[in-house]
């Protein structure tokens, strides 16, 4: 092969010309802040709603910068990275060396596109003893339920951190005008149609999702801490089993690709990216002395779920042994992460309800899919809680709020609660919702430690202080219009010594 | 490996690692007729014929003339597993009959598919000849085709739970003559309660079903011609948590 020969090819797909039109139709984001640095993120995809974002399969060169000032004035990092093909044109940058517990501004460059800026914020130093940390929970966005309305004053908020719950997108159909939205405006092709399963159409749909300008808007604003529930794959899958009859190794194929656009569409570092159908996202996150949080997969490692899922009143397989929601590995870290972990307070972020509810029925019925169908490691989580002051338990899933005391004991309410949960309702999904649910209410009934219920769409806005958190239950009047105005619905507070949600 | 081969790899440039990816597309060709709901699948089939994992990607492309519900394919492939993808293939009523090719790419390979694209004969009933067939929302395992595809085994259901009415339309560019629609649903969760419209500068209720336990229920009315005929649904069997259709049929 002579040497132009040799040039030319390589040539053509190593340097392509950078994209025409603005590639950074996706926004950016950052997410799991370290005391020296964060993750950022972003994608390219000039035509979001094309495969592959309208790009050859070709990779681009991205440039990147930090600066301590909204203006770039004063860059502390910068450096360039590649937005490869093979990785749907995403873009994950592992800044290090940063300052612990301030704000940064970042943003993007590939040709002369520019991307918008984004505000991060690292967390405190490791030996820091902060006085305060401000956090949300938000989860279930169902794109075809209704506006992100909740999102943009999300974006608003102060907050050191937001911890998402899982359910980041839903898999099934989409409509042209975008379901419940009804956006005539859309006009989105009809591969938005087909039920996500496939790497390209599961790229697709994060594209959809991440051109919502309220969501862009919740991403600049503040660094994300991740975790996934069933959505981001398949409703109520557990582990290697579907929901629906297929072979098991093509829903292995099916998580795999799943997963992989799952980590190639958030901020997340590298070690956690898949290996085929394996992603070990399970994390903890240091706020200094104050708090750790524990980021859970419900999900990757469960036991099927008992007699055949959905709400039982009697389900004897629930107390097998060896059933488990965690996966031995996970449970194991997180136990003795609890138990050695020094801080004021153990949060744990993640997916489905802990508290025991009962349904209603003779035999109070309970649903096979939360924490009530693995009681095992329930009770261990909930005895080691009762040995370390401080465990709150954050949790999204069911698209309603609830306040929940934690015993080791539900069947004994007058034994003191041993932690505290607070299950934040959804972003969109189920849509404009109501704030008095006659079910919820029934729940409360059989399962006193439910110290509050509600059925509107909003998030959980949280203090913590050396001794108390404070959570507001943010919500909004409709989400199938734009524009609601938010409204704080309750206020709870639980003593980090006396654990116990009294309303405020 | 003796003295010689090691030169000769060392002085040539290192050849292309063989594709680990084999194509195959089903079927080979592909008759198609015009109209929304007459489209054909294409199997797109990708083998791991390597001894590792891979991600591959199958791209297709078509003349304007012909509508892909996707123009890619990406999966995840173990090795030695095999992936097949449907991928929806139609010509919108008033596509020029003729020959037309559908190129699909992986890797170093690519199949070409030969598309032979006809009107609706004649004699095909009223809902192959619909030019338009909407619904006022589906599911993505219950498409609308799924209602006005001829196989009675598939059905289109509306998206939203517990939410009354939605309904179910045929449109034709060009007046039919209308005179009789029968309605096939579902054995279990099927249509209970319905009206048959038909579209005269606006919608009249031409028959009206209550209280249907059949699997399939014909509508007769005096033959009037229109451009459109649609079904309103009311309530369902079971649950009645959803509208679900089988097949709609006009004449």
């Amino acid at each position: 092969m002579d040497r132009r020969g040799f040039l030319a090819l390589p040539l053509a797909t190593l340097t392509p010309a950078p994209p025409k039109a603005d590639p950074f139709t996706l926004g950016v984001a950052s997410g799991d802040p370290l005391p020296e640095g964060v993750v950022l993120w972003t994608r390219l995809a000039p035509r979001p709603f094309e495969p592959a974002g309208g790009l050859p399969k070709a990779d681009f060169p991205v440039r990147w910068q930090v600066a301590e000032d909204e203006g770039f004035g004063r860059i502390v990092k910068d450096g360039a990275t590649t937005a490869a093909a093979a990785y749907g044109h995403s873009v994950h940058v592992d800044v290090r060396g940063l300052e612990p517990g301030r704000d940064y501004f970042y943003r993007f460059r590939t040709g002369r596109h520019i991307s918008p800026a984004g505000r991060t914020r690292t967390a405190p130093a490791r030996t820091a003893r902060p006085e305060r940390m401000r956090f949300a929970i938000a989860s279930c966005q169902n794109y075809t339920d209704g506006w992100y309305t909740a999102l943009r004053h999300l974006a608003g908020e102060d907050l050191d951190v937001l911890f998402f719950l899982g359910d980041y997108l839903y898999e099934g159909a989409v409509t042209s005008a975008g379901g419940a939205r009804n956006d005539a405006s859309l006009r989105l092709p009809d591969t938005f149609e087909l039920a996500t399963d496939t790497l390209d159409l599961y790229r697709m749909r994060y594209a959809l999702y991440r051109t919502d300008p309220d969501l862009q808007a919740a991403h600049a604003a503040v660094p994300w801490a991740l975790t996934w529930d069933d959505h981001e794959v398949q409703d109520n899958y557990a582990a290697g089993v579907p929901r629906f009859e297929v072979p098991p190794a093509d829903f292995l194929v099916h998580r795999a690709n799943a997963y992989r656009a799952y980590w190639e569409n958030q901020p997340l570092r590298r070690p956690r990216q898949p290996a085929g159908p394996d992603m070990p996202l399970h994390r903890r996150l240091r706020f200094g002395d104050l708090a750790h949080a524990y980021l859970l997969d419900t999900r990757q490692y469960r036991t099927d779920q008992a007699c055949g899922d959905g709400i039982r009143d009697v389900c004897g397989e629930r107390d097998e042994p060896g059933r488990t929601l965690l996966g031995p590995g996970q449970r194991t870290w997180l136990l003795n992460g609890m138990a050695t972990s020094g801080a004021r307070w153990n949060l744990l972020a993640q997916q489905v309800m802990m508290a025991e509810c009962r349904y209603g029925g003779e035999a109070g019925r309970l649903d096979m899919d939360k924490w009530d169908g693995y009681p095992a490691d329930r009770a261990a989580i909930l005895g080691t809680a009762a040995r370390v002051p401080g465990t709150v338990v954050l949790t999204g899933d069911i698209h309603f709020n609830y306040a929940a005391d934690l015993r080791t004991d539900f069947a004994r309410p007058d034994t003191p609660p041993v932690a505290v949960e607070l299950v934040g309702t959804s972003l969109t999904s189920g849509g404009d919702g109501a704030d008095v649910v006659p079910k919820l209410q029934l729940q409360q009934r059989f399962s006193p430690h439910l110290r509050f219920t509600n059925g509107q769409r909003g998030y959980v806005r949280c203090e913590l202080t050396r001794d108390t958190l404070r959570a507001d239950f943010r919500v909004l009047s409709h989400v199938t219009r734009p524009g609601s105005p938010i409204t704080t619905r309750a206020t709870f507070v639980s003593e980090r010594a006396r654990p116990g949600l009294v309303p405020a | 490996m003796n003295t010689t081969a090691a030169l000769l790899c060392a002085l040539l440039p290192a050849l292309p690692a063989p594709d680990p990816v084999h194509l195959t597309v089903n079927p080979h060709s592909l008759p198609l007729t015009t109209g929304p709901c007459n489209a054909r699948n294409l199997s797109v089939r990708l083998a791991n014929i390597s001894g590792r994992p891979v991600y591959a990607d199958a791209e297709l492309t078509a003349p304007k003339a012909l509508h892909l519900q996707r123009t890619l394919v990406s999966t995840w492939l173990p090795a030695g597993y095999t992936r097949a993808v449907p991928v929806r293939v139609g010509a919108a009523t008033g596509t020029p009959p003729g020959a037309y090719v559908i190129r699909v790419d992986s890797g170093s390979r690519h199949v070409d598919v030969p598309v032979t694209v006809a009107a609706p004969p004649p004699a095909a009933g009223l809902t192959t000849h619909a030019t338009g067939v909407t619904a006022a929302s589906f599911r993505a395992a219950n498409p609308i085709c799924d209602a006005a595809d001829g196989d009675p085994a598939t059905f289109w259901s509306d998206g939203t739970n517990r939410y009354w009415p939605d309904w179910y339309q045929l449109d034709w560019h060009t007046p039919v003559t209308a005179s009789r629609v029968d309605v096939t649903t579902p054995a279990e969760g099927g249509l209970r309660d319905w009206d048959v419209q038909v579209w005269a500068g606006d919608w009249q209720t031409v028959a009206s079903v209550r209280g249907n336990s059949a699997t399939t229920r014909t509508s007769e009315f005096p033959a009037r011609p229109t451009t459109a005929v649609r079904i309103l649904t009311l309530a369902a069997n079971g649950v009645n948590d959803l509208s679900r259709i089988a097949e709609l049929t006009v004449s």
